[in-house]
């Protein structure tokens, strides 16, 4: 069943713009040396100044660029790594410690109904504001790396998704235990984990790959939204702009970044938060491409292989021409 | 119905014990390493204020205001902007399922599509979007079509709750569009045309009702999903509401009290739904 997603047209459609999207942004960066194109002026052809930085979107500046000139095309192909990246990493630890937590929950039995009342708080939060109230006081204490802050957020991401991913699992797992053929592999006398392993798992498969997807679908929302909100990965620095005054300029180009440092320049040059929130729409768009893959796929059963024609299904029985009658009793046998 | 009200009881006594932990979390880290003592005083101090609503202080610039009063404007305004919206979106979502329905399917295919691909937009991107059509649109004509920033003493409900209820409309449209087709497949249906009635009568008076359950089953996913626009919406239109002054306050009791003041009236709306339902259908 899962063998059948490459064959899915949805699938493939955002698998390719995901995968295309990283490869490009590995080419810049290794390529290119992740160099990014910065000119404050256009000049004319007498070598004049003609237009000052922030440039609106055209043919040379694909996105437009920022106040330094910086052309925005290149810092969101730069930065897709780390974002997309990001997502993909924090999703599989979510998915893998979940997957742990559900065979936890699978034998809990009586406390079960209080894990799931509790967990069901998380339903009232918006998972945005949690991360913002806990970590925002936190990432402006200046006696941490920024590595240290990085890996506190990114843990506290991964945290608050655990319990409901977890029951999610649970009831997959429940609702594969209910089939006809486990009972018959209890009724055969298999053990529990050879059950699990051989009968649940196989099931369970699928069904994780899609939670995978919407985990990686979530996780960039939150991305964004802690964008807006002015907490984000890839660190800051302030850029001295004039002499006046500096703004805050994201160090690794990421997008949530990108978003949060050009949010204040919205009225003066709105493209500056506008693409970087366009990519983050068109990469979730992809994603949910590949889920309506998975889904549809594993409705389909499983494709038969191909069958072999006539001519090569003949029975292979080597013919004895020449002995063609002989006795059993003179037949040497073993 | 007393298992549902007894299970529903139950449920509310542990949410709000939940929503208490969660609230209590800034007491857990002192800077970045665990504090598991301080975690304890922490919940046992959030217990003790809640129970004591009235302590709660609110620091503004110009000093500490106890928080009361003056906070059920702010989230009855929250409220208001949140169900409306929810409401909103699905009489939408209804109108728009029964005119696809009766559309020919080569084009109910594509709008199936389209609505897929529009589901995906995140929420920002329309919040943005509606703010720049609004601007432009301004310079262009000199015409305000909506006040698009609320001051402080000034409520904007329009704006807020248009941006609000786009998504939701989305994806409750795709729920019944999936779900209208699975249930014109059962015998009931072939048992109500064959005794000769209508098409629209069918689905108006057997299929839609169905269809809503399943509306109703995903309700929860479909709130906590608007209460993150909601906090994107009142950020990106400047809107006082009750995000808003958790955001600003900083302070675990305020986020605690909010919580628990969001958490009364959707789980009351939840209660009603399961009721609704176990009278109409007999499920639990």
């Amino acid at each position: 069943m899962i063998k059948n997603i490459w064959k899915d047209r949805f699938f493939i459609v955002g698998f390719l713009f995901v995968f295309g999207l990283l490869m490009a942004s590995f080419y810049h960066q290794i390529v290119l040396d992740n160099e990014i194109y910065e000119e404050q002026y256009i000049y004319d052809e007498e070598g004049m100044p003609k237009e000052k930085a922030p440039f609106e979107p055209s043919s040379h500046y694909w996105f437009g660029s920022d106040r330094m000139g910086a052309d925005l095309f290149s810092q969101i192909i730069s930065g897709a790594k780390y974002t997309l990246g990001f997502a993909l990493v924090v999703s599989l630890l979510r998915v893998g410690l979940s997957f742990i937590g559900s065979f936890l929950l699978w034998r809990a039995g009586r406390v079960m109904p209080f894990i799931k009342g509790l967990s069901q708080s998380f339903y009232y939060i918006p998972s945005a504001l949690l991360i913002f109230f806990v970590v925002g006081p936190i990432i402006q204490l200046e006696n941490y790396t920024f590595w240290e802050k990085a890996f506190f957020e990114m843990l506290l991401i991964i945290a608050i998704a655990v319990p409901n991913t977890s029951i999610l699992i649970k009831e997959e797992i429940n609702l594969i235990e209910k089939e006809e053929f486990i009972t018959s592999a209890k009724l055969m006398g298999g053990s529990r984990l050879r059950i699990l392993a051989k009968h649940i798992l196989p099931h369970l498969w699928p069904k994780l790959l899609l939670v995978y997807v919407q985990q990686v679908i979530a996780v960039l929302l939150l991305l964004a939204h802690l964008g807006i909100l002015g907490v984000f990965f890839g660190g800051t620095t302030m850029r001295e702009f004039t002499n006046e005054y500096e703004i805050p300029v994201s160090d690794s180009n990421e997008w949530s970044g990108l978003i949060g440092g050009y949010y204040y320049q919205l009225r003066l040059a709105p493209w500056l938060v506008f693409f970087p929130v366009f990519s983050f729409a068109a990469v979730i768009l992809a994603f949910n491409f590949m889920a309506e893959g998975i889904k549809r796929s594993a409705n389909k059963l499983p494709i038969p292989k191909t069958v072999k024609s006539k001519g090569e299904r003949k029975p292979n029985i080597s013919l004895v021409e020449n002995k063609s009658f002989v006795f059993l009793s003179q037949k040497k046998t073993g | 119905m007393p298992y549902i009200l007894k299970d529903s009881f139950l449920s509310m006594i542990l949410s709000i014990i939940g929503i208490i932990l969660l609230g209590s979390v800034p007491y857990m880290f002192s800077g970045m390493t665990f504090n598991t003592s301080g975690y304890l005083d922490g919940i046992t101090e959030m217990f003790r204020v809640m129970l004591n609503p009235e302590e709660i202080m609110y620091f503004a610039e110009s000093g500490p205001y106890p928080l009361f009063p003056s906070m059920w404007g702010i989230y009855g305004y929250s409220v208001t902007i949140l169900f409306a919206a929810f409401f909103i979106a699905i009489i939408v979502a209804l109108m728009f399922a029964l005119f696809i329905f009766m559309l020919p399917s080569g084009l109910k295919n594509r709008i199936r599509v389209f609505s897929f691909v529009f589901e995906s937009i995140p929420d920002v991107l329309i919040a943005i979007g509606i703010q720049f059509f609004i601007v432009w649109f301004f310079k262009k004509t000199n015409i305000l079509l909506f006040q698009i920033v609320s001051l402080y003493d000034q409520k904007t409900y329009f704006v807020p709750i248009l941006c609000l209820s786009i998504l939701p409309t989305f994806l409750i449209l795709r729920i019944l569009l999936l779900n209208i087709e699975e249930e014109y497949e059962k015998l009931y249906v072939d048992t109500a045309r064959s005794k000769g009635m209508g098409r629209f009568r069918i689905l108006w008076r057997h299929v839609l009702p169905n269809t809503l359950l399943s509306v109703f089953h995903q309700s929860r996913n479909i709130l906590w999903f608007m209460l993150s626009n909601l906090l994107m919406i009142e950020f990106l239109f400047n809107i006082y509401g009750i995000t808003s002054l958790i955001r600003t306050s900083g302070n675990p009791a305020v986020f605690t009290i909010s919580m628990l003041l969001l958490f009364v009236p959707m789980f009351l709306f939840f209660t009603l739904l399961r009721v609704i339902t176990f009278k109409w259908v007999g499920e639990k």
